[in-house]
């Protein structure tokens, strides 16, 4: 049985060494960029919404540490088809989880549990937190 | 000669697992670890002498005043300062140097004005200096730091320029915490003073490494925090020439530093009790002078000499791994006890936390030098510091340690 740091592990490795849509959206109507100032992680998130107000496409670019780049990865496949009204909700949750190390009574993020393992490292908080930051940000921005 | 290896043991803190590994601690730049005599001492303190210091009249407080007072004459002896008078007890290296900038700084500069600085500065010599700039229309100016990896250190020849009649104080570091370069503190503060600027010495990581003779410098003001050199934390002191310090206005007001008070003025005490505002840190001075004891014993030549040895192994040790980039002074060349590095497309975090997971503690970041980190072109290093009892078997640990990194980020 891997312990939770392994799972962690593997799941942040996945995405680091095979991250998922990443690069510019050139269909997006929404984009913000966040920066971690301490330790130089950017991630910039680009998404499309539709009519409706779903998330249609989802994007990132951006450089720093392995975990604030495949959390941003972990984004793009989780959010993809939600409505964007449904973030801030599912924010608060990811932040519970990264802050407490689980996710929140009754809810199932499914690999985004992995990043409860961060909880132990405060330090590491903000890294984990990054793209979820952008994402809250460009829902909120005025259409691009 | 006790060192490395044949002083673990008075440090109880270094017999420990971390995450199943055995505690390899180098972090020692950011804060050194205590011995058991100095964790005796301040807990002696408090079982056996815990009163308020000065005007008492009672046993116990006397006998705490005089472990207080003690405390400062083994801190100029520690540095040879000609005067006890001449310690300020501070909560340490950044808050002396704001001491100096708030006093002295707002006494004696005007518009037109220099403060010169250097490129290598911690944030604690350089933000402080930016705000009495602001605060009084002084300038501020940096000596640049030389080389694609900062090899060269400080542009000495550019210092020539930089120096004139109108600087009046140069701040600089004795050793660069990112680096490790070992400033000519002696030659700087010849040059300084050949243009009438008072000199301000950051000893901060060099407390307690160094053997440090402020006569022999002959700089005007020293500052230093006590933890990182065996000492606990929350205590440090400004040395300042006796007579730059009996001249300058007070720090904070309150009491202990007053001769009298009226409702309408107060008179100021003399140095050192002028800024030494409310009651000070008394454990932490009894516990410093405890760290000079212990330092002093171990020897601060043998303590450079085995910090530059460990400095100059990983220096070497690590310039073999793929990818790597070095910041400071080459092989070879003179070193302190400190490498920091970074790895092509690894982050200094994720080399800080796999490292940890091994049981080694380094620091990562901009280690309080975003300016100097920006001009090198990197986000973040992680740094590998050293002291009295690491070894040459923990650099071999980080040097291992470093290539399963490299293989869990391949």
């Amino acid at each position: 049985m891997p312990s939770a740091d392994e799972l962690f592990l593997a799941v942040i490795d996945d995405h680091r060494l095979h991250p998922r849509h990443r690069g510019p959206l050139p269909s997006a109507n929404r984009v913000a960029r966040r920066d971690n100032l301490s330790c130089g992680d950017i991630c910039t998130v680009q998404l499309r919404l539709d009519p409706e107000g779903r998330i249609a496409e989802v994007a990132f670019t951006g450089a720093g540490c392995a975990l604030s780049q495949a959390s941003a990865s972990l984004l793009t496949v989780c959010v993809t088809g939600l409505p964007a009204s449904a973030i801030p909700a599912l924010y608060q949750q990811i932040h519970d989880t990264v802050t407490t190390g689980r996710p929140p009574e009754g809810t199932d993020l499914g690999d985004l549990a992995a990043l409860g393992s961060v909880h132990a490292r405060p330090a590491r908080h903000s890294c984990a937190l990054l793209a979820w930051q952008a994402i809250l940000a460009a829902i909120a921005s005025p259409a691009v | 000669m006790r060192i490395g290896n044949a002083l673990r043991s008075d440090f109880p803190i270094l017999d420990q697992q971390v995450n199943g590994k055995p505690l390899v601690y180098l972090d020692n730049g950011a804060t050194s670890q205590k011995p058991r005599a100095v964790i005796d001492a301040v807990a002696a303190y408090y079982v056996h002498d815990n009163a308020n210091v000065h005007r008492g009249l009672h046993a116990l407080s006397m006998r705490a005043t005089a472990a207080f007072e003690h405390a400062r004459t083994r801190l100029a002896r520690f540095i040879n300062a000609a005067d006890p008078a001449e310690i300020v007890f501070t909560r340490g290296t950044t808050e002396s140097i704001n001491l100096v900038a708030q006093t002295w700084g707002a006494a004696n500069l005007r518009p037109g004005d220099v403060i010169l600085a250097t490129e290598m500065e911690h944030h604690s010599n350089l933000v402080p200096w930016q705000m009495l700039a602001a605060r009084t229309g002084a300038t501020l100016r940096y000596v640049p730091v030389t080389g694609i990896d900062a090899e060269h250190g400080l542009d000495l020849a550019a210092l020539d320029q930089l120096l004139t009649p109108q600087v009046k104080l140069f701040a600089f570091t004795h050793i660069s915490n990112t680096l490790g370069i070992i400033n000519p503190v002696a030659e700087l503060c010849r040059r300084a003073r050949a243009v009438g600027a008072v000199t301000v010495v950051d000893a901060a990581q060099s407390i307690g490494h160094e053997p440090l003779d402020v006569q022999a410098l002959d700089c005007d003001f020293l500052v230093f925090s006590g933890h990182k050199m065996c000492g606990p934390t929350g205590i440090g002191a400004l040395y300042g020439r006796r007579a730059l310090l009996d001249a300058m206005p007070p720090y904070e007001g309150g009491g202990g530093m007053i001769e009298t008070v009226e409702y309408s003025h107060s008179t100021w005490k003399p140095a050192p009790e002028r800024f030494e505002a409310g009651t000070p840190n008394i454990a932490g001075a009894i516990g410093l002078a405890a760290a000079c004891d212990y330092v002093d014993a171990v020897g601060r030549p043998a303590i450079a000499a085995h910090d530059h040895h460990l400095g100059a192994l990983a220096r070497a040790a690590l310039a073999d791994l793929p990818g790597i980039r070095i910041l400071g002074p080459r092989i070879g060349e003179p070193r302190a006890g400190m490498v920091s590095f970074a790895f092509e497309g690894i982050h200094a975090h994720d080399v800080i936390t796999v490292a940890d997971q091994q049981g080694v503690a380094l620091r990562g970041g901009h280690h309080c030098n975003m300016p100097l980190m920006k001009k090198l072109g990197l986000p973040s290093t992680a740094r590998a510091s050293f002291y009295l009892y690491n070894t040459e078997e923990e650099v071999a640990t980080l040097t291992a340690t470093l290539r399963k990194v490299l293989k869990f980020f391949a």
